[in-house]
């Protein structure tokens, strides 16, 4: 099962790079690391909420959810929205450079 | 070369195939085959295998003082004559039919842990018997026209844990006997049949062969036993217990556990006896259902097993509290294992938890252990947490059964899960984070299970043997 879930990770990594690529989004170094460091932890919630259920535990499961796989979702949504938060700022800026410059230009 | 060496197991094929992982799972459930016992004693299974964090350590983690130490009579035990003597005959009496009484209206209301089906669970027993000498039913060199098996202690100490380990031991280590040190941790009486009764002599002498002669046939009590000075190995084995039973004590759920270990432990010894009999080896062992002719904690913990607790159980590296010791005295050669350090005296030290959830307050609260016994019923030489044993017998017998010291401790969590690996390497290396771990433990809910959660047993899915 690990093994897959490691092979869907690196896939969606993968795909995730190109399309940020593509779309010219540029991540900062923090974003990166409060997204692998929440997607470390969701990880690792995870396999702990899979053998503590195989194992019968009744209150574990959850506790691993709520102490490991939480903080680790909001981590990966922090990264995203502070990776959105500076692109649409950045597109933005960029519009209103392109305008200003357009309003600057001299009239033919 | 013969073919037969050249077959490898469906695990080693599966790895060199890339497809490992896929395949332990279907590897796992089935049993390894071995053609001639040198391919057992190649097999993964003749190797002791422990975590990187587990060091091998010259002494144990808890002292012993061996001029201290001498030779204990099981009659002081609380299972033998100990509860008695220790709480005096009609106290004792009264204690153990107020126990029958208590365990009798808790099946009537249908507790959980009490039920019918749960009392039906404790009570299959079979009470199959062990001998002191073995079942003696196998053949011997003599009978086979062949000289007796030789080996180097090494080669002989991967022999035996290799059958031990194809026959449902977990752990398999050795001792070698020594007169002033390890010799004290066999009994100087053993036990008898009738727990009243003061059982036969134990004596280790100079003589050939080894001799069993109770005086009374019926009791097991009086007479002697003789163990052949010339038997210098102990051979120290565990038998993993199922957490699923463990953690429904107290009740006849968890007792059936021990129960169970007791009786897969009659039919492993006779086989381990039978086997050094056709290799040309005596093998000398417990001589009673639920009793033990030495100190089986100690030998683990010297053969390198595991490290002792402050419960005074064993708790090894994989299973945690989840097994049972026990022990073969025999005159073959094996090599001696060293003590091991994985940081459980230290934790024991701060975390408490068996003490703090001990119904009878049996287990001391003190942070460091002790040389002063609480009774004739301890063991005296090692710097030890003693247990009230007068105590921990009376709710024994108040509750019908208990085990809720093994259930509780954090190390008895023994699934899979990342965080259980990661702090236990964490409190092998450093002992810093030792009193957060024992919140943390408490904090995720684990612990002995509770009200209606101890009969969904009976519902569970469980894995062979219960072992989650």
């Amino acid at each position: 099962m690990w093994l897959v879930i490691g092979l869907i990770l690196g896939i969606v990594l993968v795909a995730l790079v190109f399309w940020l690529r593509s779309r010219k989004i540029r991540v900062a170094w923090y974003e990166w690391l409060l997204g692998v460091l929440g997607l470390l932890s969701m990880v690792f919630s995870l396999q702990n909420y899979q053998a503590s259920v195989a194992a019968f535990e009744s209150t574990a499961p959850g506790m691993f959810l709520l102490v490991f796989g939480l903080p680790g979702l909001i981590l990966v949504l922090l990264a995203v929205a502070l990776a959105l938060w500076r692109y649409s700022r950045s597109t933005r800026l960029a519009r209103i450079k392109t305008d200003g410059e357009k309003q600057s230009m001299p009239q033919a | 070369m013969s073919k037969y060496h050249s077959t490898i197991s469906r695990r080693d094929f599966l790895k060199a195939l890339g497809l490992g992982g896929v395949g332990l799972g279907a590897a796992a459930v089935m049993p390894p085959v071995f053609h001639d016992l040198e391919e057992a004693m190649a097999s993964p299974q003749a190797v002791l295998k422990r975590p990187s964090w587990v060091k091998e350590v010259d002494k144990p983690t808890i002292e012993i003082d061996w001029s201290i130490m001498k030779r204990f009579n099981y009659f002081e035990v609380m299972w033998a004559g100990g509860f008695a003597k220790a709480w005096g005959s009609s106290q004792a009496s009264l204690i153990a039919s107020a126990g029958a009484g208590n365990t009798a209206l808790a099946r009537k209301q249908n507790r959980p842990g009490y039920t019918l089906a749960d009392t039906a669970l404790n009570g299959c027993t079979t009470q199959a018997t062990v001998s002191f000498l073995g079942p003696r039913t196998s053949a011997t060199p003599a009978t086979l026209g062949v000289p007796r098996w030789e080996g180097t202690p090494e080669e002989n100490a991967r022999l035996v844990r290799a059958f031990l380990r194809i026959h449902g031991a977990c752990h398999v280590g050795f001792v070698e006997l020594d007169t002033d040190t390890t010799e004290k941790l066999i009994n100087s009486y053993d036990g008898a049949k009738v727990m009243s009764v003061q059982g036969p002599r134990l004596d280790i002498l100079d003589v050939d062969e080894p001799v069993d002669k109770p005086e009374d046939p019926v009791t097991g009590g009086g007479g002697y036993r003789i163990i052949p000075k010339k038997a210098r190995s102990v051979i120290v084995y565990t038998l993993r217990m199922s957490p699923e039973l463990i953690h429904r004590a107290p009740g006849m759920i968890s007792s059936r556990e021990h129960g169970y270990m007791y009786d897969l432990r009659t039919i492993v010894q006779g086989q381990l006896q039978n086997f050094l009999r056709t290799l040309g080896y005596m093998g000398l062992g417990d001589t009673l259902p639920y009793a033990a002719f030495c100190q089986s904690t100690g030998f683990a913990v010297l053969a390198g097993l595991g490290e002792t607790c402050r419960a005074m159980h064993t708790i090894t590296p994989d299973y945690g509290l989840m097994q049972r010791v026990f022990v073969v005295v025999t005159d073959l050669p094996l090599a001696p294992g060293k003590p091991v350090d994985f940081g459980v005296t230290k934790f024991c030290r701060v975390c408490k938890k068996c003490a703090d959830y001990c119904p009878a307050q049996a287990i001391p609260h003190d942070t460091e252990p002790s040389w002063e016994v609480k009774g004739p019923f301890n063991r005296p030489g090692v710097r030890h947490w003693y247990r009230d044993e007068p105590l921990c017998r009376a709710y024994i017998y108040m509750a019908g059964a208990c085990a809720i010291c093994f259930g509780v401790c954090p190390y008895s969590k023994v699934h899979n899960a990342a965080y259980t690996n990661a702090w236990q390497a964490t409190v092998a290396t450093t002992p810093i984070f030792d009193r957060a771990i024992r919140k943390m433990d408490d904090f995720m809910g684990y612990g002995v299970r509770q009200g209606d959660d101890i009969e969904k047993f009976w519902d569970l899915e469980l894995p062979p043997f219960g072992w989650t």
